[in-house]
């Protein structure tokens, strides 16, 4: 019974095309599309300072090299990097196979409250727990994308609609499950019991928040740069997402790629939200994602779904994040012109021509 | 003499390195019908995106009625009145016919649109052209020759002066070819001027009143049809005399290596289009099926090759009962195919020259082992650039950049290069110069006689009496004539093909 699923799945991808469109002009674009997208994000959001602030010229400095100050920022900014290009990982590998889970960032909130109860309750060796906790963290984002993916490869059902969806519901369920059962009694706020330091992952700049995810990042990028470039399946998944109705003549199992590639994009999603219990906050604080997940989408458009130019863009945004975070602290710019600068980049980088020749 | 109607003066297009389109000259004259010719490749169809709107030239100017123009969109050149049928279609997969004719243009009530008056517009047109399509039907589900005829449609519902037609007539049939000549002279008559790319000589040469050759960028003749005979054309447009095609032998078939066996297909609307065909190819053979286009061969293939799930019949491919299976059990069984829609199946226009043709190899020690290598694939793709002549600026382009003959030579060489057992080709030499057509077709022969099985679907009625061993016309998704002694005259399978319906 895979033959018609496979033209489903055809059929599937050929009812949203204006973002099947997007992501298959988005692998082969090249990185200077992206530069120019940056580079004209940041004068936008230099034209706002000059209306927001009385000084932008102090608030444009702190927000571009702010991290730079001293070697805590930058360890923050790695950590947040490391996050950042883990769950744009997680974007890339559902992107590639025509995927579109936007919804990343319920997976990691999630997978981070998973490897938070983990940690907390699992007696046991650090290390060992770490990774019990990361892996459960995996699965829960895995879990957290399996309905999207029954209903997407079963009933056609956009999965862009259902992920989203499932945000909001992770956010709601993952707050239900803290005030009922995980809270710290002994703290006012939504968040769970701070973690024992043996629950840490080890840290590589202390005291900055730098630690250990950074290697899981840059290990999860040659993975994936093997996969997709290397690999015959990475090869399949691909052009099972990029024009499914070529996939099958091919005689590739659509399906099954498509399938597979979803649980690894929600499993990957969790584990971000794992390194981000485990390596910043400590606990499961609620807001602890400045949308990691959401960014993650961004990060990945940037650097055009591929595993190096995804690491590039991860420092180069975080770099950004951790500006902002400065900037407000100089300035009475506010912290939320990340959001606007990320709205303009999907609008730059979603929009075809940037920077590129027309061509027919 | 009289002034032009329109006129191009220099234009010059480069890609990178390499210079699509040469300094090229050319003028239109109200009131005829202008043939552009030239091999795949040599600029035919960037000059036209050029004259309208969809590329910018480097240099060189445009000019209508002796006014310079700049043409920066399609959108401006339909404002001065140039109109283009493309060759890759330009349709909205998700929109219905309709939506797609007025695109841009909606006959509207204030902010809303009269889609009953589009429908009836279409459905005017469609009858007063002789051209057969459904206005609500969304363009996602018609069959290449449907969305051709819609791809016409819109350019004819424009008021345009000068219409450009990029290989019009590749997916139509001979009666709708030949009423849209009918169509198209008219436009000549009433003062239109026309400019029809087309690799057909013999289609030229009932039409056209002038012809331009292009090879390799750069404008080689020009003058008008009746001072160049088809033998000069055929030599300008390659370069060099044409090889004299000499008969070819017949094969010596051996053990059979595809059977199908009453064979019923029912299309999307669940009505059957194929009807109880049953027929064998054997090793060393090359059977043509013969039929006008829109006959059930389409279905026939689809459910031959895998793609389609017969709703009745078996399908032996090399002793392996495949009627029904997925398309990946069909191509282990031995399958190479050759599919009729080139741009929807048989490439990824995102994807390198080298990636569409590796991707055939991936199971292979060719490119395969436990991690490919882009070396070997580099290599694979540019040795069977040069076995096939597939002209790419390098394996790196993008399939869609290359012109549409070298496209469909780029398919032919990952599915015949690899020596399928059962080669099942659909319209193989479909947007070929005349020289590529003779190479693909002794391709075929060549396959052939290293022991391929070779199902010919083709309505090309001299493609398949040249060099198929049998000939099957199917009409109306039956066999209704078979020709196994000997080959065909062209009068005899026309009769065949015609009276489809005794
Ligand atoms: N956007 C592009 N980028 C790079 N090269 C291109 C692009 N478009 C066309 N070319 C190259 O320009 C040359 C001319 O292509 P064109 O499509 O004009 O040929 P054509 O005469 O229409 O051929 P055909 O008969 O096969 O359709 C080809 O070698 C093609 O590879
Ligand atoms: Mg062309």
């Amino acid at each position: 019974m895979t033959e018609p699923q496979d033209s489903e799945t055809a059929t599937a991808a050929r009812s949203f095309p204006g973002l099947v469109a997007t992501a298959r002009r988005v692998v082969p674009l090249g990185l200077f599309q992206s530069m120019v997208a940056i580079v004209l994000g940041i004068v936008i959001c230099f034209v706002i300072m000059l209306f927001a602030t009385a000084d932008p010229l102090v608030a444009f400095q702190a927000f571009t090299l702010g991290t730079f100050r001293n070697a805590y920022s930058i360890g923050s900014m790695i950590a947040i990097a490391s996050i950042l290009a883990v769950t744009a990982f997680a974007s890339t590998v559902a992107f590639r196979a025509g995927a579109f889970n936007i919804g990343t960032e319920g997976q990691l909130v999630l997978g981070g409250l998973t490897a938070a109860i983990i940690a907390e309750k699992l007696p046991g060796p650090g290390g060992l727990v770490q990774v019990i906790a990361l892996l459960g963290a995996m699965a829960a984002g895995a879990l957290w994308i399996a309905i999207p993916t029954v209903l997407r490869v079963r009933y056609r059902t956009n999965e862009i609609l259902t992920t989203l969806m499932a945000n909001y519901i992770a956010a709601d369920l993952a707050l239900f499950l803290v005030n009922q059962y995980f809270r710290d009694k002994g703290s006012g706020a939504v968040e769970t019991p701070p973690l024992d330091e043996s629950r840490w992952l080890l840290q590589i700049l202390p005291p900055s928040a730098a630690n250990i995810g950074v290697v899981v990042a840059l290990v999860l990028a040659g993975v994936l740069w093997l996969w997709f470039d290397r690999t015959r399946a990475g090869k399949r998944a691909e052009v099972s997402g990029l024009q499914p109705a070529f996939a099958e003549y091919l005689g590739i199992h659509s399906v099954s790629y498509l399938r597979n590639s979803m649980l690894i994009s929600g499993a990957l999603a969790g584990l971000g939200g794992g390194l981000a219990i485990l390596g910043i906050s400590h606990a499961y604080i609620d807001g602890f994602s400045p949308q990691y997940g959401f960014l993650g989408i961004t990060v990945a458009l940037i650097g055009r779904l591929r595993p190096v130019g995804v690491l590039v863009s991860a420092l180069l945004y975080a770099s950004l994040i951790t500006g902002a975070t400065a900037m407000q602290a100089v300035s009475d710019v506010p912290y939320s012109l990340v959001f606007v600068l990320q709205g303009i980049l999907i609008l730059l980088i979603t929009s075809q021509r940037i920077g590129g020749r027309r061509t027919a | 003499m009289d002034q032009p109607l329109l006129a191009l003066k220099g234009i010059v297009k480069t890609f990178g390195p390499m210079t699509a389109v040469d300094s090229v000259d050319l003028e239109i004259r109200a009131g005829r019908i202008h043939a552009l010719l030239g091999e795949n490749g040599a600029g035919k169809s960037t000059l036209m995106n050029c004259l309208f709107g969809l590329l910018r030239p480097d240099s060189g100017s445009i000019e209508i009625e002796g006014v310079a123009v700049e043409v920066t969109s399609p959108k401006k050149a339909l404002e001065l009145g140039i109109g283009m049928v493309h060759q890759h279609f330009k349709l909205v997969p998700s929109l219905t016919v309709a939506q797609n004719v007025a695109l841009g243009r909606e006959p509207h009530s204030g902010p809303f649109v009269k889609t009953k008056e589009a429908e009836a517009t279409v459905e005017r047109l469609s009858r007063e052209y002789g051209l057969d399509v459904d206005p609500r039907s969304r363009v996602r589900s018609l069959s290449v020759g449907a969305q051709q005829r819609v791809e016409i449609l819109r350019a004819l519902a424009q008021d345009v002066r000068i219409l450009v037609l990029d290989e019009p007539t590749a997916v139509l049939t001979p009666a709708e070819t030949e009423r849209f000549f009918e169509v198209i002279k008219g436009f000549a008559a009433r003062g239109l001027a026309v400019i029809l790319i087309s690799h057909h000589l013999s289609e030229v040469r009932r039409v056209a009143d002038e012809v331009t050759v292009l090879r390799q960028g750069r404008r080689v003749a020009h003058s008008a049809i009746e001072e160049v005979t088809n033998t000069q054309l055929a030599e300008l447009i390659i370069g060099r005399a044409q090889p004299i095609v000499s008969e070819v032998e017949r094969g010596t078939p051996g053990e059979t290596r595809l059977s199908i066996d009453g064979l019923d297909v029912r299309d999307g609307r669940g009505l059957e289009i194929v009807h109880a065909v049953s027929f064998t190819v054997r090793a060393g053979e090359i059977v043509g099926v013969l039929g006008i286009a829109g006959n059930g061969q389409t279905e026939m293939v689809e459910a031959i090759t895998g793609l389609r799930r017969p709703a009745s019949g078996s399908v032996v491919i090399n002793g392996i009962e495949t009627a029904g299976e997925h398309t990946g059990l069909v191509r282990r069984a031995g399958l190479g195919h050759v599919p009729e829609d080139r741009n929807g199946r048989g490439l990824a226009g995102y994807w390198s020259v080298q990636d569409n043709i590796s991707i055939g190899y991936l199971d292979t020690p060719e490119v395969g082992g436990r991690l490919t290598s882009r070396a070997r694939m580099g290599a694979l793709a540019r040795r069977l650039m040069i076995d096939f002549d597939v002209r790419a600026n390098s394996p790196q382009q993008q399939a869609r950049r290359l012109s549409g003959g070298n496209a469909q030579k780029m398919v032919l060489a990952r599915e015949l290069s690899r020596k399928p057992d059962v080669v099942v080709c659909a319209e193989p030499t479909r947007g070929l110069d005349i020289a590529a057509t003779a190479a693909v077709r002794s391709r075929l022969v060549e396959a052939r006689d290293l022991g391929a099985a070779v199902l010919l679907v083709s309505s090309e009625i001299d493609e398949v009496t040249q060099i198929a061993d049998r000939v099957l016309v199917i009409s109306s998704g039956r066999i209704v004539a078979e020709f196994d002694d000997h080959r065909p005259t062209e009068a005899e399978v026309g009769r065949a093909m015609l009276g489809g319906h005794e």
